[in-house]
């Protein structure tokens, strides 16, 4: 072989050598609490709007000011935030210190050691129990995430077109909801801004119904399914969940399966749908001069129904690999504190998660939701615990299902297959 | 028989970088210039093409966990029937139709019209090489806004022309979804194609195509006997070019519909790249992904014998004893 030849494949060995050693993951740098405290922390998070962006880099602020610690913030869009934050997981010592956790991905997490237990941390502790139980935080019987705030999943509504279409009162039961959809039909207004292109925005509808008639009666389901110890298709709450995601199919937007989430928020905004089953639409909301209330969306015949879907939206987990823990604790001790938790609350729309701290005023609407939260318990997205992979299942099913291509007993079955290959 | 005229400067340079490699100090210096380059080649590519060589024989979710060593079992799942991937491959099959033969002929066809000298066609060539550099995310929201079956561009002119019975839901309809997408990807690749047909065109001798006038050839005929046969090299260039975007399709479609609805328009990379950061099935994924590269080797060595091809002169000399 030509000697130029030879030599090129000899630095491409040692180039490829030493591209091993430079890539192979940064040994973890173990948290040693004698070492100086760090100058920043990293602080990986979504991008939930102007105000959430606001409220965090405003608190960060507060707590170099207080500290002298750096919390360098990074936001990603929900749709690309697991992948990245787990490609920066995998850096080892690079990776973040502090960290939004969707609750499906902490189990995960914990077995590769990118969350620290936090039970021994006295904030921690001063947590409302189900805060310091929120949805897989739980591992081998230590929490490892923490909710800094719980939120109802309830329905806006444009009550100047309720009024058009001759309705007095949001509806108490599905019978109500689909006559009060009609009149609104034959009003020449969309009754729900709902649509399925976006699949996982067809799934708010589901979540309403599981919430109702899944969970109450069996509050591991999620987790009992997975295991293998139940199916998704023998269970009548969730296939008369699916069926309705089906039935309520004449109120959406039209053309549903090529309308995206975005569309289907517009025409809330505009004023051309009536219903808008998510509270996220709230701060695009007060751009507008619409005249909205707030009811709990029913999926059941009962005017008092017990349950609605609300959950901790938000849970943030501390990464010992950098080796900063001690600093990230401090900084989520700092969230609590009493003159900076109010300000998050706000910035986050949502209602605390501790005692004795008043519901932020972030909206107008709160109090009319606070109301309707009356009396009524929490279940979160069923979602929430199951395995990597069957939640893709579950949204294609449903555009399959409004499609007319499957049936809900089909939908089930998919899943099952889905909890099988997952395993 | 005339010598082919660069073989002996072909000698000379071959003479010549031999010398250069042999002396030390240019040597030296050829290394230096070379060696950051390669490095950055052999960080950059081969690690993480031997990484997802390795991780297609395991069991590797993608995040955490030792991998395992599974054999050919990734493999074995990829050919035994399930029906995901089943349907990926189908519909990649047909994307490969549209983004091969419809997009060559229409490409083709173009250039035979732009290549002449029509009044503004400078401006015809820029605007059809246009799409080809706008970012593809710009490209894939701005059609899926114009593809809004409610308040879409395409439906709105449609029912604005009376033509509301043509308007659908492009994206939505289990049988359109991925037809609309391949239109986008076609308007944005087409140009690329073009200019390379334009380019091919330019190389036909002159002398060739006066000979075939002077003999009575008309345009069809020109076309047939003339243009087409000493084209060839260029349909063969892009040919592999674009057997090699279609097998590697999958922003369009990722940033449009995300493989829906009801995974119509999931791609085989649009699967694989679900398999691996959904489903945690990083081991499975890279095991379609190498299937994809074996594919693609024979692909890019052809398309590398297309590009050293020198025998333009003895092919012309061919095409006019045929047209005679």
């Amino acid at each position: 072989m030509a000697t130029w030849m030879k030599a090129t494949a000899g630095v491409a060995a040692i180039a490829l050598a030493t591209g091993l050693a430079a890539c192979s993951s940064s040994t973890p740098a173990g948290d040693d609490e004698s070492a100086a405290t760090p100058q920043s922390l990293s602080f990986l998070l979504t991008d939930n709007g102007p105000e959430w962006s606001a409220a965090f880099k405003t608190i960060a602020a507060g707590f170099e000011k207080k500290t002298g610690i750096t919390v360098n913030i990074e936001q990603f869009s929900s749709d690309d935030y697991d992948k990245t934050v787990e490609t920066r997981l995998s850096a080892g010592a690079d990776g973040p210190d502090f960290y939004l956790v969707r609750p499906a991905s902490i189990p995960d997490y914990v077995a590769g050691g990118y969350l620290t237990p936090l039970d021994d941390q006295s904030w921690f502790t001063a947590l409302e129990p189900a805060a310091q139980k929120a949805p897989n935080a739980v591992q081998d019987g230590s929490a490892y995430a923490f909710p800094i705030a719980k939120s109802g999943n309830h329905v806006v509504y444009n009550k100047d077109l309720f009024a058009k279409a001759g309705i007095e009162a949001p509806p108490l039961t599905l019978s109500e909801l689909t006559d009060d959809a009609k009149k609104l039909l034959d009003a020449g207004v969309t009754p729900i801004a709902m649509s399925g292109k976006d699949s996982w925005w067809l799934q708010f509808i589901l979540f309403h119904a599981t919430a109702q008639q899944v969970l109450p009666n069996d509050p591991d389901n999620g987790a009992e399914i997975m295991a293998g110890d139940k199916t998704f298709s023998g269970d009548a709450g969730w296939e008369s969940s699916v069926q309705l995601v089906k039935d309520l199919e004449p109120y959406y937007l039209p053309d549903p399966l090529g309308t995206s989430a975005d569309a289907a928020k517009a025409a809330f905004l505009d004023g051309s749908a009536a219903m808008f089953p998510a509270p996220w639409v709230l701060p695009d909301v007060r751009t507008t001069d619409l005249n909205v209330g707030a009811f709990v969306f029913p999926t059941t015949e009962n005017p008092k129904e017990p349950s609605m879907w609300g959950d901790f939206p938000y849970l943030f987990g501390v990464n010992p690999t950098p080796g900063h823990t001690k600093a990230a604790e401090e900084f989520a001790a700092y969230l609590f504190e009493s003159d900076v938790y109010p300000q998050l609350l706000t910035g986050v729309a949502a209602f605390p998660v501790v005692d004795g701290v008043a519901a932020p005023d972030s909206d107008p609407i709160f109090a009319e939701a606070q109301a309707a939260y009356a009396g009524r318990t929490f279940y979160g997205s069923p979602n929430d615990t199951w395995l990597p992979g069957v939640g893709d299942v579950l949204t294609a099913q449903l555009q399959d299902l409004l499609a007319g291509k499957s049936s809900a007993k089909d939908v089930l079955s998919a899943l099952d297959d889905a909890v099988a290959d997952a395993q | 028989m005339t010598a082919i005229p660069g073989a002996a400067a072909l000698r000379a340079r071959r003479t010549r970088t031999r010398s250069l490699a042999s002396t030390g100090t240019d040597g030296a210096r050829f290394w230096l210039a070379a060696g950051p380059a390669l490095a950055v080649f052999a960080v950059f590519t081969i690690v993480p093409m031997a990484s997802v060589v390795y991780y297609s024989f395991t069991d590797y979710s993608g995040f955490v966990g030792v991998p395992k060593f599974v054999g050919l079992d990734n493999y074995a799942r990829i050919f035994s029937g399930d029906k995901h991937i089943l349907g990926a491959l189908g519909h990649t099959l047909v994307y490969s139709f549209f983004y091969v033969v419809v997009q060559i002929a229409i490409a083709f066809l173009l250039a035979v019209l732009l290549e002449r000298a029509i009044r503004g066609a400078a401006f015809y060539r820029a605007a059809f090489f246009l799409p080809v550099v706008i970012s593809s995310v710009a490209v894939a929201y701005t059609w899926s806004f114009m593809y809004d079956p409610n308040s879409g561009t395409i439906n709105g002119v449609l029912r604005g022309l009376g033509l509301g019975s043509l308007a659908h839901d492009w994206l939505g309809d289990y049988n359109l979804a991925l037809l609309s997408v391949i239109v986008v990807d076609l308007w944005r690749n087409i140009g690329y194609s073009i200019v390379i047909f334009i380019a091919g065109l330019g190389t036909i001798p002159a002398e060739v195509v006066e000979a075939a006038r002077i003999d009575g050839a008309g345009p069809i005929a020109m076309l047939r006997r003339i243009t087409i046969p000493l084209m060839t090299p260029t349909f063969g260039l892009v040919t592999v070019l674009a057997v090699n975007g279609a097998l590697r399709a999958f922003d369009t479609v990722y940033l449009m519909t995300g493989g829906g609805p009801g995974n119509q328009t999931e791609l085989y990379m649009t699967l694989a790249f679900d398999k691996a950061f959904s489903n945690r099935q990083f081991g499975l994924s890279s095991a379609m992904s190498i299937l994809v590269v074996l594919v693609l080797i024979p692909v890019a060595i052809l398309q590398s014998r297309l590009g050293r091809d020198d025998r333009p002169a003895r092919r012309s000399r061919r095409v006019v004893a045929g047209v005679r």
